[in-house]
């Protein structure tokens, strides 16, 4: 089966834009803060914009807790990277993976019979979609940071169709997602999903391959800037490419090899000649060093300091905003990019300092980004309680979550994989950016799924061992971080401090309809009903509760203001 | 402004040198003349609907090989070494429904609608389409017809997708316009099918019940100059937009009024109803998409011991009932001219019955084409089902899409090339609607005229049927040039050859009227 080589962003048909989205980059009347601490006020509003923009729906408790730990302590447990381990995907379903006894795991077994995966493929996604919704652990950025390295080094499942390759790889993702970028890179070169996308398994001495190593230089680690010569782009040239696939020669995977590392290295496959580079790269040369070769034409390339700017820039665009002026580059990615290398590249240090910065605080920043669709519709998921499913079986929690994963795919964001090797466009087509989540088509989809997640009749169905199993949305358990929850007034304002990112422009007007939802005429009706349900409480008047509070959410979360963050 | 837009603008063609290179002939199918003169109407009002069996369909139980009839029936009991093949699926010889014309194959006994569609020359077909290096995955083969792809490669965008931005090429900005109000593709169902997906955003909505729309909430308020401002203002647009089009697809549903045909209770139908009421409501959508499923029969396709009934048979009445229900439905509206219905799935089934009165999946299958303008000859001949389970295809399903694009739309074969198929192969599906034409393509019917442009002498061949025939020559305002005959002719093939000398250079048409009805071909004479 022929690879998609090359397939990246396409900048033939391009300038195409969503009508009232942008047409240029937007530029902002404001200068902005810089990098040194910030030493404002820390409140709910600033805590809650951190883990909205670090985690993936922060609940009302995990903010509350945030406030009162103060920013240092949130930082710490956010990027908290001891080791942790996590239990991989299992098979669910009884039968359908003869490899595969049920409940044990599938990443160490051999490869799917039939063609297509099948059902690891809905395990695989399905874990992941449990690891974003799981509110047990403390807060972390995580499974966030998976998101972002998944789409940097992007793949796409259905060219190589065999989940355990996908697992491995980002596994390698889960546990460096703060460390060494260095390193990580030099992981990826030899990983066996991107080895057999990026065709590293054709590059041979006799006919190097460049797919790779184009891609390496192009999207991994320094980016393509504007042309200025011939064949040459600022940070690199055409020939450092084809000296790169030199490079990179010899190696292969062993399909027959189970579990992580089965890439393997052949000495006879490698071009053993002396590369030399060019001028973007010192001229440098790089000698044959078998299979650690590669390794150091990472080191090579990290030499100067393009590779720390490249990646503090995608990383500001993933944290912060898309606009990449001469501004943000000069306060904001000249600093992080120095920490970078100063710190050899560590991952930690750089997010340490940028959400530490008072530009990250600042009200330019605050509700810029328009969530993606993992973010959307995941985040509601977890912020807003529902239905307990511990009890259900495997096979039903797998394929909740597999339906679960396929809302967001449908919405544009698949977490088996991307588009093409660039990515999610969102996050690199200029200059519309993260408005690509919104069309006629995703506004449609997305107002169906809040609707629907906040139904009275429930949700989604589940099959329990008693049969069918209803999940609900269940927001009453909100008010438990609530101070005073019979005060309808006091619940509102929460509810829009916490859901929408600035909550100074919520009109008066507004904050009133939202409470008449609720109370309707009556203004002592939510406090009588709410007394009266923990004096003598039964699930009638919980119910009722419920449902007025879903309908609230529903009109909360239905407001262009709660798609942004 | 485009050459190419203002000859769509100008009228009458004639007062343009029609020869002059460069022009696309197809343009002429847009002449209003021709169309009043012939009933072809406008390549703008024209759609097609595009019908989705999920699953795959099995092709040998829908057209039936009469001719090959005992060798399918062959079931090991005769001695001989040959194998089995399906025998428990076969319905009995006597209840395969006949083909006007057809002595090789017949339908399904469960078609009946379709046997009468196709007796009024209305329902066309073509055998054996697929595609190189099949896959039998559905996901994927669903992937590879939808994005109108070779097998190993994946596009991203999908065929009939890439033809609506190459018209569109800056939708959605500027849209919708006074010239485009409405959705430029619509799929019946929870997402804008990935056929419709263009290079960079899916050029049609989605809808799943004409009842009811989402109403996207739209915000209100003075927003701040700031990235927040920004991107919230966009977003508070994008609502609006979304709005407006929903807004636009009510209106064309009340418009529409409700049916007055009766149509079967399945949700196919319930589809197809609610797009008769949409285009009848004035939406000018190019192209409509409707689902249905279950045609994925690897167990009790048909019931034990009676294969006249079951799953399968279930599913083809349910298709041809539905399916001849909106035709009369657009009938009685109508709109019997502009609109084409197709159907298509990701794969057919194999030869060889399975162990479970079912079928595996397989590699060719007919497509089925309905209007007042397909081919009703059959196009496309099965291969000796003898010794072999798998059925290769003989025509490459682009090459049926882009057929579709260029008689139906208007496309040019170039642009056929370059955004579908380079190695397209035109199959005469539809006709009646094509003026440029050298010579008779052995398959066609009705009215042809060759060679075109003409100089001197134009050749005319009519197939009619038995009755008062009429056939005549008038230039592009109608008024007629020369009756080349008007009696009773038998039925059958008749030619005639036309003497233009004298006549002017420029458009013209011959017409045939037959049986109550009227075809019609435009010629160029030239120098």
């Amino acid at each position: 089966m022929g690879k998609v080589s090359g397939k990246k962003k396409n900048t033939l048909k391009r300038d195409k834009v969503l009508k009232h989205a942008n047409k240029e980059l937007p530029s902002f009347p404001k200068f902005i803060a810089g990098i040194e601490s910030f030493s404002g006020d820390w409140n709910f509003e600033k805590a809650a914009h951190l883990l909205r923009r670090t985690t993936i729906g922060p609940t009302l408790e995990e903010i509350n807790k945030s406030v009162e730990e103060g920013l240092e302590k949130t930082l710490e447990k956010l990027l908290d990277n001891s080791e942790k381990i996590f239990e991989p995907p299992i098979n669910y379903s009884d039968g359908k993976d003869e490899e595969v006894q049920l409940g044990e795991t599938w990443v160490n077994a051999e490869k799917y019979r039939e063609s297509g995966d099948g059902v690891r493929k809905f395990s695989y996604a399905g874990w992941r979609v449990n690891l974003i919704l799981d509110k047990k652990n403390p807060i972390s950025i995580r499974e966030n940071m998976v998101l972002f390295w998944q789409n940097h080094f992007a793949t796409e499942w259905l060219v190589v169709r065999d989940s355990r390759y996908i697992y491995w790889m980002h596994e390698k993702f889960r546990n460096n997602f703060i460390g060494n970028f260095k390193d990580l890179v030099k992981k990826v070169n030899i990983d066996p999903q991107m080895l057999e996308y990026l065709s590293g398994i054709y590059n041979v001495k006799e006919a190097p391959n460049e797919n790779y190593a184009r891609e390496l230089l192009e999207l991994f680690t320094v980016g393509k800037g504007p042309i200025d010569g011939d064949d040459s782009y600022t940070y690199y040239t055409e020939s450092d490419i084809v000296e790169a696939s030199k490079v990179l020669t010899g190696w292969q995977v062993e399909k027959n090899f189970i579990g992580a590392n089965r890439q393997y290295f052949t000495s006879d496959r490698h071009d053993n000649s002396t590369k030399t580079f060019s001028s973007k790269f010192g001229g440098k040369s790089i000698i044959n060093n078998e299979d650690k070769e590669h390794e150091d034409l990472i080191d090579m390339i990290f030499e100067n300091n393009r590779a720390s700017e490249y990646i503090c820039e995608k990383i500001y665009r993933w944290f912060v905003y898309y606009v990449l002026d001469d501004e943000v580059k000069e306060k904001i990615i000249g600093p992080l990019a120095k920490t970078l290398r100063e710190n050899n590249f560590e991952i930690k240090p750089v997010l340490n300092q940028l959400f530490n910065s008072s530009h990250f605080f600042e009200q330019h920043t605050q509700g810029a980004v328009i969530k993606g669709p993992i973010d959307f519709s995941f985040g509601l998921l977890r912020q807003i309680p529902f239905t307990n499913y511990d009890d259900i079986s495997y096979f039903h929690k797998y394929k909740f979550w597999w339906e679960r994963h396929r809302e967001s795919d449908v919405l544009g964001q698949s977490i088996l994989d991307s588009p093409n090797v660039a990515g999610w466009p969102a996050y690199y087509q200029s200059p519309l950016y993260h408005e690509l989540w919104i069309t006629s088509v995703t506004l449609p989809m997305r107002t169906k799924h809040i609707k629907k997640y906040f139904s009275n009749g429930g949700a989604y169905r589940a099959s329990g061992e008693n049969g069918e199993f209803i999940i609900k949305s269940e927001p009453l358990e909100i008010l438990n971080s609530i101070d005073k929850p019979s005060d309808i007034i006091l619940i509102i304002d929460t509810l829009c401090k916490w859901l929408f990112p600035l909550y100074s422009e919520i009109s008066d007007s507004r904050k009133s309809d939202l409470i008449n939802i609720v109370i309707g005429n009556n203004p002592n009706l939510w406090e009588d009903e709410y007394n009266d349900y923990i004096n003598d409480p039964n699930d009638e008047k919980e119910e009722s509760l419920n449902k007025k509070l879903r309908s609230l959410l529903q009109e909360i979360c239905l407001t262009p203001e709660y798609y942004l963050s | 402004m485009k050459r190419r837009d203002f000859i769509k603008k100008s009228i009458p063609l004639s007062t343009i040198p029609l020869y002059v290179s460069g022009i696309p002939i197809s343009v002429m199918g847009e002449s209003p003349t021709l169309a009043a003169l012939t009933n072809v109407g406008s390549i703008s009002d024209r759609c097609l609907v595009l019908v989705f069996l999920g699953g795959g369909n099995d092709g040998i139980n829908t057209l039936i090989p009469i001719d090959q009839y005992d060798i399918l029936m062959r079931d090991g009991s005769g001695g001989d070494s040959k194998p089995l093949r399906r025998p428990d699926l076969m319905i009995p010889e006597n209840k395969i429904l006949k083909m006007d014309g057809l002595s090789d194959t017949g339908l399904h006994s469960s078609m009946e609608k379709f046997q009468t569609l196709f007796n009024e020359d209305k329902l066309g077909f073509v055998r054996n389409i697929g595609y190189p290096n099949p896959n039998k995955s559905h996901f994927r083969s669903t992937d590879i017809w939808n994005t109108g792809s070779y097998s190993h490669e994946f596009k991203d965008s999908g065929w009939f997708g890439r033809y609506l931005s190459n018209d569109h090429p800056s939708y959605p900005e500027g849209y919708p316009n006074n010239d485009f109000p409405d959705p430029l593709a619509l799929t019946i169902g929870n997402n804008s099918s990935s056929t419709c997906q263009g290079p960079i955003i899916n050029m049609g909505m989605s809808i799943k019940g004409i009842n009811s729309f989402p109403e996207i909430k739209e915000g209100e308020g003075v927003v701040p100059e700031t990235p927040y401002g920004h991107e919230l203002e966009y977003i508070r647009t994008a609502s609006r937009i979304t709005n407006d089009y929903f807004d636009r697809l009510e209106e064309a549903a009340t418009y529409g009024g409700s049916s007055k045909i009766e149509y079967p209770d399945s949700k196919l139908a319930k589809h197809l109803k609610m797009v008769a009421q949409l285009i009848a409501g004035g939406l000018k959508s190019k192209i409509f998409i409707v689902k249905t499923g279950g045609f994925d029969t690897h167990a009790k396709q048909v019931d034990a011991g009676s294969p006249e009934t079951g799953q399968h048979p279930n599913l083809m009445e349910n298709l041809t009932e539905s399916i001849y229900a909106f035709q009369q439905d657009i009938i009685n509206r109508n709109l019997e001219e502009r609109v084409l219905t197709m159907t298509y799935s990701e794969f057919g089934r194999r030869v060889f019955q399975n162990k479970s009165y079912g079928t595996d999946h397989g590699e060719a299958a007919p497509m089925f084409f309905i209007s007042p303008f397909v081919n009703s000859l059959p196009i496309g001949t099965l291969p000796a089902l003898e010794f072999i389970d798998n059925i290769e295809y003989e025509y490459d399903f682009r090459s049926a899409y882009g057929s579709i694009l260029m008689d139906w739309f208007g496309v040019e074969e170039s642009t056929i090339k370059s955004i579908l198929y380079e190695d397209f192969k035109y199959i005469p599906i539809i006709i009646g609607t094509r003026t440029d034409i050298n010579e008779p393509h052995p398959m066609s019917k009705r009215i042809q005229a060759y060679p075109n442009p003409f100089n001197d002498f134009l050749n005319i061949k009519i197939e009619n049927a038995s009755g008062s025939t009429v056939v005549k020559i008038v230039d592009s305002n109608g008024k007629e040039v020369k009756e080349l005959v008007n009696k009773d002719l038998i039925k059958g093939i008749h030619n005639f050859r036309y003497n233009s000398s004298g006549l002017s250079n420029g458009l013209y048409f011959v017409l045939l009227e037959n049986n109550g009805k009227r075809y019609g071909v435009s010629v160029i004479k030239r120098d």
